[in-house]
């Protein structure tokens, strides 16, 4: 009899672990930062990037709902942003940080995972898709690479795509563009 | 008389609470709540011109009495900030438009001081409070300048219309679910403990009669005692 009763804890147990393996807190954005910019971080101060409502249309394009923000802060160095956004994935807001270098991804993390399924989104099997990524040119903002989906996971899979797309348009209206750069160098 | 009615109306209940969704109800009776030592969770609300704002110990806001939107912490502050307002949270600001769309959130990343306690009108600029210290916000410049606390308007929370309230109650979470008032009143644990015991003796009673009913009806002997009388 307590053979039993332990084992059906101990299967209770292995059952409820994957769930609560998949929430939490991984990366605050402090670290974020400091792996992003080294030792210039603490010297770097959020930049504003205000919306007007061409570039709104165009955000509720690649998030796919209405979007109401005025401005979205970011951290910017040289060709290199820094940006976090909140998506929400089944019914709860994954907080994701996204590194964009010279117009394409240069890392994608989830700081903060608040589902009970799909967290697997996180992981470097997964976030490694994006590396390297930029925009489509010349069409609505769109990935120019595939990434594939997790079994359980896609509307995670789908909400990290919109984030790494939103990243990427916002990166190419700031200075710290390679394309504005690029003109820049090209007009000196 | 009445206990057999309520265990039977109570029976009845439980046999169906799922269909009637019983233990998704909330139960919203301050004075139901009150038997069981609970509470609806703490409201505040302030008023920002024309409109009030509210929100719980959860983190949930409402605006005119309709849930609105989450922030991390309770509500600690609301001031009108040019066409917008500011909802200070514990950990974190918010910036409404007047019809309660969030246009920003801000949070200790963005050196917001924390935990906020306070937030009110300095001149035409909008102060916080954190630690007993005031700061001035620029939202502009993402700056928090110590400012004079005693400078500074603070919002006090008020008392929103009985009508806003009454709203508001009913998206209120409670602790407390109906399923499990109605379990109580079939059990007699509404009631306390004399309650258990006073149902087991109506119980152990009603047993009785039935027993001694059906003893009396069927005892033996009974038919020629009938026909000697």
């Amino acid at each position: 009899m307590h053979r039993l009763l332990i084992t059906m804890v101990l299967a209770a147990l292995v059952v409820s672990m994957p769930a609560q393996a998949q929430r939490g807190s991984f990366l605050s954005m402090e670290e974020m930062r400091q792996n992003t910019f080294g030792e210039q971080a603490a010297a770097l101060e959020w930049q504003t990037l205000w919306v007007n409502q061409e570039q709104r249309d165009a955000i509720e394009a690649i998030l796919g709902h209405r979007f109401h923000g005025l401005r979205i802060r970011y951290l910017g160095d040289g060709q290199r942003t820094l940006w976090k956004f909140e998506e929400i994935g089944k019914e709860q807001l994954i907080t994701v940080g996204v590194v964009v270098d010279s117009d394409r991804i240069a890392n994608i993390e989830v700081m903060e995972y608040r589902e009970s399924r799909g967290g697997e989104v996180r992981y470097p099997f997964f976030t490694g898709q994006f590396q390297g990524l930029g925009l489509l040119p010349e069409q609505a903002p769109a990935l120019d690479g595939h990434i594939d989906g997790i079994t359980g996971a896609t509307l995670s899979v789908r909400a990290m795509t919109k984030i790494a797309t939103l990243a990427l348009f916002c990166h190419q209206l700031t200075p710290f563009t390679h394309r504005e750069s690029s003109s820049q160098t090209a007009a000196r | 008389m009445a206990f057999l009615l309520l265990i039977s109306v109570t029976g009845i209940l439980l046999n169906h609470t799922s269909s009637l969704h019983l233990g998704s109800q909330p139960v919203r009776q301050p004075w139901l709540l009150a038997l069981y030592g609970l509470d609806l969770p703490d409201i505040r609300s302030y008023q920002v011109g024309e409109q009030w704002l509210a929100g719980d110990a959860l983190g949930q806001l409402y605006l005119q009495g309709e849930p609105l939107s989450q922030c991390n912490g309770s509500l600690q502050g609301a001031v009108a900030l040019g066409d917008l307002v500011l909802l200070a949270c514990t950990r974190e600001l918010l910036l409404l438009t007047a019809t309660g769309e969030v246009v920003e959130r801000l949070d200790g990343d963005f050196g917001l001081p924390l935990p906020l306690s306070a937030a009110g009108q300095c001149g035409d600029r909008v102060c916080l409070r954190s630690q007993g210290q005031a700061y001035l916000v620029d939202l502009e410049q993402l700056q928090w300048l110590p400012a004079v606390d005693a400078a500074v308007q603070w919002g006090e929370p008020g008392l929103a219309p009985a009508e806003l309230r009454k709203r508001l109650r009913a998206h209120l979470a409670s602790p407390l679910s109906w399923e499990k008032v109605v379990q109580d009143l079939h059990s007699g644990r509404l009631f306390g403990s004399l309650g258990v015991l006073l149902f087991d003796l109506l119980g152990v009673l009603f047993i009785f009669l039935a027993l001694s009913g059906l003893w009396l009806w069927y005892r033996p002997g009974r038919g020629r005692r009938e026909l000697d009388s």
